[in-house]
C-alpha cells in the first residue's frame, strides 16, 4: 500500500491557551488534489506549517510522505514543494538570483525546469524580484517550489491576493504540474470557487477542528437539499446527518448528508453544488446569515 | 546556504566597505601628516615631558592643540563599530520581519543551518569592521597615544580590543531583540539605545573597577607621588586633597595660591581652599597606562562574552519558538 | 481537435461534460473515427481541471466503445462505432418538430419545452443517493 502523502492523528497545535488546531485526523492520499476550505483563523495556514516543518505539534503527529516534517526534515523538505501565504521572496534579488537560491539550498533542483518555467512566463532572469506583480511573484514562487521536483506541494492560500486572471494562470500551473509528474497538491482557500474544477478532495476547517473530508465526488453525491411542507427534522435527522436546517411558515429546507437512501415521500430531493455544501458546513446560508452551525463533526471516506 | 546569506548581507556589506575606504581615505593622510610633524618637532624624544619652559615644554602642548579636533572626532568615531555591527544584524531580523524565513526554511536545508550560517556571517563581519576600524585608530592616534596615554575614554574605546567587544554587544543586543520582537527597525533602535546606555555604564562606572587602582598619596610640594606623565597617561579616578593617611579632607578641593605680592587671599574665591602647610597632602587613584592590555581583555571578555551569549539566545529562541 | 468547454453552473459534473461533448462531436461528425482526442495535459492546460477528471472522462467514453486508449500513443475515436444512421437523425428531428408544434399549440413557450425536455431526459439521479 503506498503511503499517504499527509496523514495526522490527533494533531493539535495550541498558542497559549487558544488551539489553532484539534484532534485532527487526516489521511490523504498521494497524487490527489485536496482543497482545505475554511474561514480566516480556521487552522488552514497552521496545518500546513505543521505539514511543512516550520511549527511543532503541541497534540498529536503529522507525517508527510512517511516521515516526520519537523524531527526528520532531511527527509521531507526535498520532496515537498511549499509556497507560504503571500508566496514570500527575496525582494531585493534578481529572478535569476532567486533561482540560484533555490539551486544552493536544494540538493535535488532542476535549473533546466526552473529556466523553462521563467521563460514560459515570459520574464527575464534579470528583473528584481520586488518590480514583479503579484501573479508574476506568485509564479516565480511556484517555480522555486515545483524545481526541486517534488512529490507533494503544500500551497497557503497561493491566490488569495490575485487578480482573476492571475488565479487562473497560478491554479493552471498547478493543475499542468499534477498532469506531468502526479505530484500530489494540498491548497488551501477561503474562496471555493476553482476548487471543484481542479480539487479531487475537500477538508472543511473552522475553529481548528475538521468538519468535512472526503473525495468531492462523494461529497456531492452524498448530500442533498431536501424539501418539503413545513415539519420537524426529526424523522430525519434518525437516519440521516442533517447539516443545516430552515424553516418558513410553510416549508421546511434541510442540507442532509445522507447515510444511505431518503425513502420518506414527502421531501423533494435536489443535488447540491459544492459551494452550498461548504457554506452549511460553515453554518452560513447563501445570503451569510448565522444559522447553528457545526452541528456535529461529519467525516466522510 | 553561504552564498544565499552572503548575498543577503551584500549592499550591507558594500555600504560598509564604502565608508571604511572613505574613512581610510581620509584619514591615512592626517595620519601620515601628524606622524611627520611629531618627529620633526622632535616629540618623539620629548618623551612626554613637558617641563614648562623647554623646548619640549612648548612643543607638546602645541601639537596638541594642533591635532584637537582629532579628539572631537575620535569620541563620535567611536560609535562605528556599533552602528557596523546593526548593520549586519539587519539581514537576520529582515528574514524574521519579512516572513521569507518560510522560504527559506522550507528549501531544503534545516533551521539550524540557516541560524548558524546568517548569525555566523554577521559575526564575522562585525569582527572585521570593528577590526579594521579599531587598527586604523591605533595607527592614527600613534603620535597622540604617546602623549596622553590610551586610557582616556574616547581613545580608550577605539583603539584595542574593545570596539569588537562592543561591536558584538551590539550585534546580540539587535538579533536577540530582532529574534523576539520581529520588527527591524524598532529592535535596531532599541539595540542602539541599549549599547549607548551599557557603554555609558561601562565607561563612568565599571571599568575603573576591573581591576585594582594604584593609589598613592604624597605631601604636597615635597616632590613624591606619581609624575605628571604618568599621570597624563593614566586613567585618573580620584585626584583629591588628603590627609596623610589618604582619607580626603572635606570641603578642600584646592590649595590656596599665594598673589604676586606674596600674601595669601583674604576672600574665597570658589570654595575654601587648603593653607599650604606642611601638613597638606595629595592623594590619586589611578590606572596606570602600562595596564592598557590587562584592562582590555578583561573588559572584552565580558562585554564581548555577553555579546555572544546575546547571540546564541538569538539563535537558540529563533530555532525554538518561531512559526 | 476538438475544443472543450465547461459550464460551471450547469450542475453537471465536469467529466461528464467532457464526455457530452466528445459523443456530440462524433455524433455531428466533428470527430472521425481513428481521430486523435486531446492528451490530458492538452485538455488540461486549456481548462484548468484536474488531470484525474479528464482520465474519468476519457475511461468513460472508453467503456462505452465511443473511444479506445492506445497505450503509450493516445486516445482515439473508436473506429468501429457505428454512427446513428443519417436516416435516423432525420427521422427523428421530423418527429421532435412535430412535438414542438404541438407543444406551442398547449401554450408552452421555449423555455417551458426545454425544461419539460431536460427534466424527461436527465436520469433520475435525483432520487439515487450515493
Amino acid at each position: 500500500m503506498t503511503e499517504a502523502a499527509l496523514s495526522t492523528q490527533g494533531l493539535g497545535r495550541r498558542y497559549g491557551s487558544t488551539w489553532a488546531l484539534r484532534d485532527c485526523d487526516l489521511e490523504i492520499p498521494p497524487g490527489t488534489v485536496t482543497a482545505l476550505v475554511g474561514p480566516n483563523g480556521a487552522g488552514k495556514t497552521t496545518l500546513l506549517q505543521l505539514a511543512v516543518g516550520l511549527l511543532a505539534p503541541t497534540a498529536g503527529n503529522v507525517r508527510v510522505l512517511g516521515h516526520d516534517p519537523y524531527r526528520q526534515p532531511a527527509q521531507v523538505l526535498p520532496r515537498v514543494g511549499f509556497v507560504a501565504q503571500e508566496h514570500p521572496l527575496p525582494r531585493r534579488f534578481t529572478i535569476a538570483e532567486t533561482l540560484r537560491l533555490g539551486r544552493e539550498l536544494n540538493p535535488t533542483w532542476d535549473d533546466g525546469l526552473a529556466a523553462r518555467r521563467i521563460d514560459e512566463l515570459g520574464l527575464s532572469p534579470a528583473q528584481r524580484v520586488g518590480t514583479l506583480s503579484g501573479g508574476q511573484q506568485a509564479q516565480v514562487a511556484l517555480t522555486l517550489a515545483l524545481a526541486k521536483r517534488p512529490q507533494l506541494l503544500l500551497l497557503d492560500e497561493p491566490v488569495a491576493s490575485l487578480d482573476p486572471l492571475a488565479r487562473r494562470e497560478f491554479l493552471n500551473t498547478v493543475v499542468q504540474a499534477v498532469a506531468d509528474a502526479g505530484i500530489g497538491v494540498v491548497l488551501s482557500s477561503h474562496i471555493v470557487a476553482d476548487l471543484e474544477r481542479i480539487c479531487d478532495r475537500l477538508i472543511i476547517l473552522a475553529h481548528g477542528r475538521t468538519l468535512l473530508d472526503g473525495a468531492i465526488d462523494d461529497i456531492l453525491a452524498g448530500h442533498r437539499v431536501l424539501t418539503g411542507p413545513r415539519s420537524s427534522a426529526e424523522r430525519v435527522e434518525r437516519i440521516h446527518d442533517v447539516i443545516r436546517e430552515s424553516h418558513t411558515e410553510r416549508q421546511t429546507t434541510l442540507l442532509v448528508r445522507a447515510n444511505g437512501h431518503v425513502y420518506d415521500a414527502c421531501w423533494e430531493l435536489h443535488e447540491v453544488d459544492l459551494e452550498e455544501i461548504v457554506l452549511a458546513y460553515l453554518g452560513l446560508d447563501r445570503a451569510g446569515r448565522g444559522t447553528p452551525s457545526g452541528r456535529r463533526a461529519v467525516v466522510s471516506r | 546556504m553561504i552564498w544565499v546569506g552572503w548575498r543577503q548581507q551584500r549592499t550591507e556589506t558594500l555600504i560598509a566597505g564604502a565608508v571604511l575606504v572613505v574613512i581610510a581615505a581620509i584619514v591615512i593622510p592626517v595620519g601620515i601628516h601628524m606622524a611627520s610633524v611629531y618627529t620633526h618637532e622632535g616629540l618623539a624624544a620629548c618623551g612626554a615631558n613637558a617641563q614648562p619652559g623647554t623646548a619640549c615644554g612648548l612643543a607638546i602642548p602645541s601639537f596638541q592643540i594642533r591635532f584637537n579636533l582629532l579628539d572631537i572626532l575620535f569620541t563620535w568615531s567611536t560609535l562605528l563599530p556599533p552602528i557596523a555591527a546593526l548593520l549586519f544584524a539587519a539581514p537576520f531580523i529582515l528574514d524574521l520581519d519579512s516572513g521569507t524565513y518560510r522560504l527559506l526554511w522550507t528549501q531544503s536545508i534545516t533551521r539550524r543551518r540557516w541560524i548558524v550560517t546568517k548569525l555566523g556571517l554577521g559575526i564575522a563581519a562585525t569582527v572585521l569592521v570593528a577590526l579594521l576600524l579599531s587598527v586604523l585608530a591605533t595607527w592614527l592616534r600613534a603620535p597622540l597615544d604617546h602623549l596622553n596615554g590610551r586610557l582616556g575614554s574616547s581613545t580608550y574605546d577605539a583603539e584595542g580590543l574593545v570596539p569588537i567587544a562592543y561591536a558584538l554587544l551590539a550585534l546580540g543586543v539587535a538579533v536577540a531583540l530582532g529574534a523576539v520582537w520581529r520588527r527591524t527597525v524598532p529592535a535596531l533602535l532599541t539595540a542602539f539605545v541599549l549599547y549607548v546606555v551599557a557603554r555609558a555604564f561601562v565607561d563612568s562606572w565599571l571599568r575603573q573597577r576591573l581591576v585594582d587602582a594604584t593609589r598613592v598619596t604624597w605631601h604636597i610640594g615635597g616632590g613624591g607621588g606619581p609624575s605628571n606623565s604618568t599621570l597624563n597617561r593614566a586613567l585618573v579616578i580620584h585626584q583629591y586633597l588628603s590627609d596623610k593617611t589618604g582619607r580626603a579632607i572635606a570641603g578642600a578641593n584646592q590649595i590656596c595660591v599665594r598673589t604676586s605680592a606674596g600674601a595669601l587671599p583674604h576672600t574665597r574665591i570658589s570654595g575654601p581652599c587648603l593653607l599650604p602647610s606642611a601638613h597638606g597632602y595629595m592623594t590619586v587613584v589611578f590606572i596606570p597606562a602600562s595596564r592598557f592590555w590587562e584592562l582590555q581583555a578583561i573588559e572584552f571578555g565580558i562585554v564581548a562574552g555577553i555579546g555572544a551569549l546575546l547571540v546564541a539566545a538569538a539563535g537558540w529562541w529563533t530555532y525554538r519558538r518561531i512559526a | 481537435m476538438i475544443q472543450f468547454h465547461l459550464e460551471r453552473r450547469s450542475g453537471v459534473p465536469t467529466y461528464l461534460q467532457i464526455v457530452q461533448q466528445v459523443r456530440q462531436a462524433v455524433r455531428l461528425g466533428i470527430l472521425k473515427p481513428g481521430d486523435r482526442l486531446p492528451t490530458v495535459k492538452e485538455v488540461v492546460a486549456q481548462l484548468t481541471i484536474n488531470p484525474n477528471t479528464v482520465l474519468h472522462a476519457y475511461r468513460q467514453l472508453d467503456l462505452e466503445g465511443v473511444v479506445e486508449g492506445r497505450r503509450g500513443v493516445g486516445t482515439f475515436v473508436a473506429s468501429d462505432r457505428i454512427p446513428v444512421a443519417a436516416a435516423d437523425v432525420k427521422g427523428l428531428r421530423m418527429s421532435l418538430q412535430r412535438w414542438v408544434e404541438r407543444a406551442r399549440a398547449a401554450g408552452l413557450d421555449e423555455e417551458d419545452m426545454a425544461g419539460l425536455f431536460a427534466d424527461t431526459v436527465r436520469p433520475a439521479s435525483a432520487s439515487r443517493v450515493a
